[in-house]
């Protein structure tokens, strides 16, 4: 028995199983190119544009009269080379952080559900029936949601800004201003390469309280996973007054904002940007809450592959 | 012989509840053995055991693996039909046979496509396409492709119609069943089996009520219907079941001289249904002989 062929087998299997991990990526990086396609091209009077829905950047240009659309376009020729780069950078993090937010709501369905779907359709007697163990299962589970599909994630989003860039530059074919800036692009990426894992890292306690609640639920993970915490809040509110509680949540999942501190405006365009988010994403690396939660989201785990063991709901 | 099961004191408790209490079983190389009981008396649970799927007390070792701790080696040389209707219904069939291959180091998938290649299932359909006879043959044709020494199979035909059972047992003795195959099956239809075995075990309230090779049963049992006059002779050699049918009596003895039986009227030899049944709710409160003398 090869255990890394098996386990890409097992991974096969989650991605067959649970489509929703790569089609509603896809379905979302299909809305932005269509609200790209068919959307308003907003701009406003420092030289900022946005192609898609209003959203407060200004009046759609096609609405406006031959004299004001002149003024406009004026307005736009961008005044500098960091307004314009701002701009795109803005653009094109807004559309990673909107694939991310899928991404993360996905998995933690995907993460909820898996483990208590195959004792559901009681197909957990046929995977028994084969020669892959508790721990081959339960990891293959595992690294679907935290390697497979962020990785998928992160290039479907390299893939997509470049669609947008290109879908983008159609509507502002008229205009003096570009929406593609490899620079800018590049840089993401490398960027990505860095957070993609630290946020894996950050989230692995939550996956893996998220599997040993789906390994021993009997039904409704949801209210399993999220009750006992909101009991939690309420009775540490009613007797103690404190906010202990919520300050743990508010750490497992955000966290890593409070470690790279406030003052954060980086300008990653200029000449040291890269190195500085890098930095900023190295206090994180360095503080123990990542690791230490690391180490509890693999204690987790390894709870869920002993649970599973002997896991039966028939 | 290896034993391929061997079990004592086997024992399961569920919350207070001894669902097994204390059975020693063995089981041979090459046999078809079949468990049968009433639903509750244990059936599941032994399977269970033997199949690493629950804890227990007691001593187990099937392949002379223990099933709570080698599990994973065990599952290389085992495979089991838990039930039908457990294959996922999301999969496809071309990817079920893909995925059996992957992970099965003794799956034979040229014999597995012959099997289903043989039945109306398409390979692009999904399992919940399937009628269940269907899928009962897709679930067959990926466990029997498998080059294992123990199959283990709990109520395998459960909600099956009469045709798909019979072909069902049919494929199991034609395409699979050779002498260094071993076949545990389990179910509460004991007539459709019963010319198949070649090992019968009867359990009843989580104990062993029959252990005993198909071939000793005509010698041991004997079903007798009193000449009329000859009814109390008869019930002095005191038959372990005994009821009326039309006014006539059958009776059922346990180890009793077959001479001393045929003089007193027609006698045969049961059926292994016949001997459930009478195991099962023995009349006149007498406790089945058989339990003395298995």
């Amino acid at each position: 028995m090869n255990p890394s062929r098996n386990l890409l087998w097992l991974i096969r299997r989650e991605v067959w199983e649970h489509r929703s991990l790569w089609i509603a990526p896809m379905v979302m990086a299909g809305v932005i190119l269509i609200v790209t396609l068919f959307g308003g091209v907003h701009f406003n009077d420092h030289g900022s544009f946005w192609v898609g829905t209003s959203d407060g950047n200004g009046p759609d240009l096609r609405a406006l009269s031959p004299e004001d659309r002149e003024r406009a376009l004026e307005a736009m020729t961008p005044k500098n080379k960091s307004i314009m780069d701002a701009v795109v950078l803005g653009v094109y993090s807004g559309i990673s952080i909107t694939m991310f937010v899928v991404l993360g709501i996905v998995v933690f369905f995907y993460l909820l559900d898996t483990l208590l779907a195959e004792r559901r359709d009681r197909s957990i007697l046929f995977w028994k029936s084969l020669p892959v163990s508790d721990g081959e299962v339960v990891t293959s589970k595992a690294l679907t949601a935290l390697v497979v599909a962020p990785v998928f994630v992160t290039l479907l989003s390299a893939v997509l800004l470049i669609l947008f860039a290109a879908v983008a530059s159609l509507r502002l074919a008229q205009l003096p201003v570009s929406p593609w800036n490899a620079g800018i692009w590049f840089d993401l990426q490398v960027i990505m390469l860095g957070f993609v894992p630290m946020m894996v890292l950050w989230y692995l306690p939550i996956a893996g309280y998220l599997l040993v609640v789906s390994v021993w639920a009997r039904k409704n993970a949801f209210l399993w996973a999220v009750l006992p915490w909101a009991a939690l809040l309420l009775i540490e509110g009613m007797i103690t007054q404190t906010t202990n509680v919520a300050q743990f949540l508010g750490n497992r999942f955000a966290g890593f904002a409070r470690i790279i501190g406030d003052n954060t405006h980086v300008d990653i365009d200029s000449e040291h940007g890269i190195a500085t988010v890098y930095g900023l994403m190295g206090r994180v690396y360095g503080d123990y809450h990542i690791w230490l939660g690391a180490i509890a989201g693999l204690a987790l785990i390894y709870a869920a592959v002993r649970i599973r063991r002997y896991r039966d709901d028939s | 012989m290896t034993a391929i099961i061997e079990a004592r004191g086997l024992s399961k408790n569920y919350g207070g509840t001894q669902a097994v209490r204390g059975v020693d079983l063995k089981v041979e190389a090459g046999r078809i053995v079949g468990l049968i009981g009433p639903n509750g008396a244990g059936k599941t649970s032994v399977i269970k055991a033997i199949l690493g799927l629950t804890s227990f007390d007691g001593d187990l070792k099937v392949l002379g693996l223990d099933p709570r701790t080698e599990r994973n080696q065990l599952m290389k040389e085992v495979c089991f039909i838990a039930d039908v209707a457990v294959l996922p219904r999301w999969i496809k069939v071309s990817d079920a046979v893909d995925f059996v291959a992957g992970v099965h180091p003794g799956f034979d998938r040229k014999r597995c496509e012959d099997f289903l290649a043989r039945t109306d299932i398409k390979k692009e359909s999904k399992v919940r396409q399937l009628s269940k006879g269907m899928i009962t043959q897709l679930h067959l044709a990926l466990i029997l492709a498998i080059d294992a020494r123990l199959l283990v199979l709990d109520e395998p035909t459960l909600g099956l119609d009469l045709l798909f059972r019979r072909s069902f047992y049919d494929n199991l003795l034609n395409d699979y069943f050779n002498k260094e195959r071993t076949i545990l099956v389990t179910t509460h239809q004991v007539e459709e089996i019963e010319n198949i075995l070649t090992d019968v075990i009867f359990i009843e309230h989580g104990r062993i009520a029959l252990d005993a090779p198909m071939e000793t049963l005509a010698e041991r049992f004997v079903q007798l219907t009193p000449a009329a006059g000859n009814l109390e002779r008869a019930r002095a050699l005191k038959p372990f079941w005994e009821r009326e049918i039309f006014g006539r009596s059958t009776m059922l003895f346990d180890g009793r001289d077959h001479v001393q039986l045929e003089a007193l009227g027609e006698t045969r030899a049961p059926s292994v249904a016949d001997l459930f049944v009478a195991m099962m709710q023995p009349v006149n409160g007498a406790p089945s002989a058989t339990k003395e003398a298995a």
